[in-house]
């Protein structure tokens, strides 16, 4: 579903993040993308949804078999790309609400559908909103203003589950989260993996891969998977860290 | 008050760009107003003439046919739209203790290419005034509007100004905070295009202990359109627990340009002021994040600028419904 070739990717002054990733990810699977600070982990992400501070140097990424380089940000998400963000941010002024209905209408009219009436609009959010357990008054302010750490995460995943996407990338969601709100948040993920959709969970704890079982694991450094096995590689990730893992001698 | 305006122009004679108060302002457009001779004149000078320095503050004086006079009793309400009338206008509000002014001040329908006008609202203790000002010259136009406010103690001044259209124009504010209390909020937006121009100056003296403004501006220009906001405030020696703020903001497209002054003038160490400065594009972030939920990259500028447009005003003001509703009939 989601095919990552060779994929090198530098900042503006040409200065390499990625330096070659290949990961394959097929429908229904769970992947665990692990690896030190500084490894190009967010980097991936956003040169997937096509960040404007970097540049593909080579390689490709295909959805469906598609490549989806050349499309421009809206149409890689509307395309099925979701990406969660290690750090998203507040834009006050922008009412949550609208703006996921903006979002979705946006996708609905790239797949030739009419905008979303009220009442359907309505269920989907509340479901979202159900498996989330977020408040409305959460979503009645601007996107993300005011949020703590914890309900900005929680706010992606509500975006992830009204947006329904082909792949999900969610980058560090278990970060900043408590004890409650990981269980919440790794609800959420469980409820919305299924046949179709592939899953990319960036984290550095084993704790959500507890939760949410990955079949795959890969270690990410300086801008290659040098490491790549089953669920059971988190503990062992976890007992030595990373600095054995031979193969990144760029 | 009429001949004491003429002397005092006469005294200061006509804007020139030398003056700093006019420095980013084409004052060409000022050059075909005559300044009459000088007449003897024993009025009292309650609206400070006398030391006046602004050209744009004695024009209306000087040269409009008769003042408008409102006075609010004491513990009502007043709700009126004053619609400029003349060439030269000048209008005097005085708004009793407990009383409140609700105040729309716009453009009339017969477009004039020069108007010069001012007003002046005096606010006794523990009144309100919330004003709206909607500014839209067409192409040619050069307006000069003057607003010169006092305000006692416990009473309250909120300004909302929406600086709009094609032509050029200058927004003379000033405010005095003479009694404890005291409390001015300025809020504008100036949406420009074109060859638009948009000048704002602000002066602001806090006179009392205890006293508080705040300014928050912003402006999204385009094309070939130029804003510049001055904004001073004062605070005098003897006066402690003072706090001031003032945050411009501004979006830059095409040729636009803008130019910031703040002018800060705080004589006491017990006084909490802030003010910041910010000009560039669309934050680079925030579209993204926009844009990689789907939404493509006009429609997350034109969400962007909605939000930058509409969070200055507040929803409790009076006029929020009319500054709302102005914003959606420019897109916003
Ligand atoms: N826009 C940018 N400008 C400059 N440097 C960048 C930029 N984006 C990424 N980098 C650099 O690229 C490297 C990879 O960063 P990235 O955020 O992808 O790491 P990460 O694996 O997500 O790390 P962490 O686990 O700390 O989140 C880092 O050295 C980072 O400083
Ligand atoms: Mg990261």
């Amino acid at each position: 579903m989601l095919s990552i070739k060779n994929l090198h990717a530098a900042l503006e002054d040409n200065t390499p993040i990625l330096r070659g990733v290949n990961l394959e990810v097929k429908p229904g699977e769970v992947h665990a993308i692990m690896g030190p600070n500084g490894a190009g982990k967010s980097t991936l992400s956003k040169v997937i949804s096509g960040h404007p501070a970097y540049h593909v140097t080579s390689g490709e990424v295909l959805l469906q078999n598609k490549n989806i380089l050349d499309l421009d940000i809206a149409e890689r998400a509307n395309a099925g790309i979701f990406i969660s963000m290690q750090y998203p941010i507040e834009i006050p002024g922008v009412n949550n609400i609208e703006f996921l209905r903006m979002a979705l209408d946006s996708k609905r009219a790239f797949q030739g559908l009419e905008k979303i009436s009220d009442s359907e609009f309505q269920k989907i959010l509340s479901q979202a909103r159900d498996l989330l357990e977020m408040d409305n008054r959460y979503l009645e302010r601007g996107v993300n203003e005011g949020f703590s750490g914890g309900e900005k995460k929680r706010n992606e995943i509500l975006q992830m589950a009204i947006l329904q996407p082909k792949i999900a990338f969610l980058d560090e969601t278990d970060s900043g989260l408590d004890i409650d709100a990981l269980r919440i948040v790794s609800k959420g993920i469980n409820a919305l993996r299924n046949a179709e959709r592939g899953i990319i969970l960036v984290t550095h704890y084993k704790r959500l891969l507890d939760y949410v079982k990955p079949d795959y694991i890969h270690v990410l450094r300086k801008g290659k998977i040098v490491l790549s096995g089953n669920s059971e590689l988190a503990e062992e990730l976890e007992a030595k860290g990373y600095d054995w893992i031979p193969g990144d001698e760029a | 008050m009429k001949n004491l305006a003429r002397s005092r122009l006469a005294n200061i004679g006509l804007p020139s760009p030398k003056n700093e108060e006019w420095s980013y302002f084409p004052v060409s457009k000022l050059r075909s107003i005559d300044i009459p001779e000088p007449i003897e004149s024993s009025a009292s000078d309650i609206l400070g003439i006398k030391n006046e320095t602004n050209a744009a503050a004695l024009f209306p004086i000087a040269f409009a046919a008769y003042p408008y006079n409102v006075t609010i009793n004491q513990k009502e309400t007043e709700n009126g739209i004053l619609k400029t009338r003349d060439e030269f206008s000048h209008s005097h509000f005085c708004v009793l203790e407990n009383a409140k002014l609700n105040l729309e001040i716009t453009g009339n329908k017969t477009e004039r290419n020069f108007i010069s006008e001012r007003i002046d609202i005096e606010l006794k203790e523990n009144a309100e005034a919330f004003l709206f000002f909607k500014e839209q010259g067409t192409n040619d136009s050069t307006h000069l509007t003057h607003f010169r406010i006092s305000v006692s103690e416990n009473a309250k001044v909120y300004c909302n100004m929406l600086l709009l259209g094609k032509g050029i124009s200058r927004t003379s504010v000033e405010i005095f905070l003479n009694g404890k209390n005291a409390c001015a909020d300025y809020r504008s937006l100036a949406l420009l295009k074109e060859q638009a121009e948009a000048h704002t100056h602000i002066k602001i003296h806090h006179n009392a202990q205890e006293t508080n403004s705040s300014q928050f501006a912003r402006h999204f220009l385009t094309e070939n359109s130029y804003a510049s906001y001055d904004g001073g405030v004062f605070a005098m020696e003897d006066c402690s627990k003072i706090s001031s703020s003032q945050l411009v903001n501004t979006i830059l497209q095409d040729d636009a340009k803008i130019s910031v002054k703040p002018n800060l003038k705080i004589y006491h160490d017990d006084v909490e002021c802030s003010h910041g400065n910010t000009c560039g594009s669309f934050d680079a972030e925030e579209l993204f994040y926009l844009e990689s939920r789907g939404i493509e990259e006009t429609q997350a500028k034109r969400i962007l600028t909605r939000s930058f447009a509409r969070e200055i005003f507040q929803n409790d003001t009076p006029h929020a419904n009319r500054i709302f509703e102005e914003l959606s009939l420019l897109g916003f």
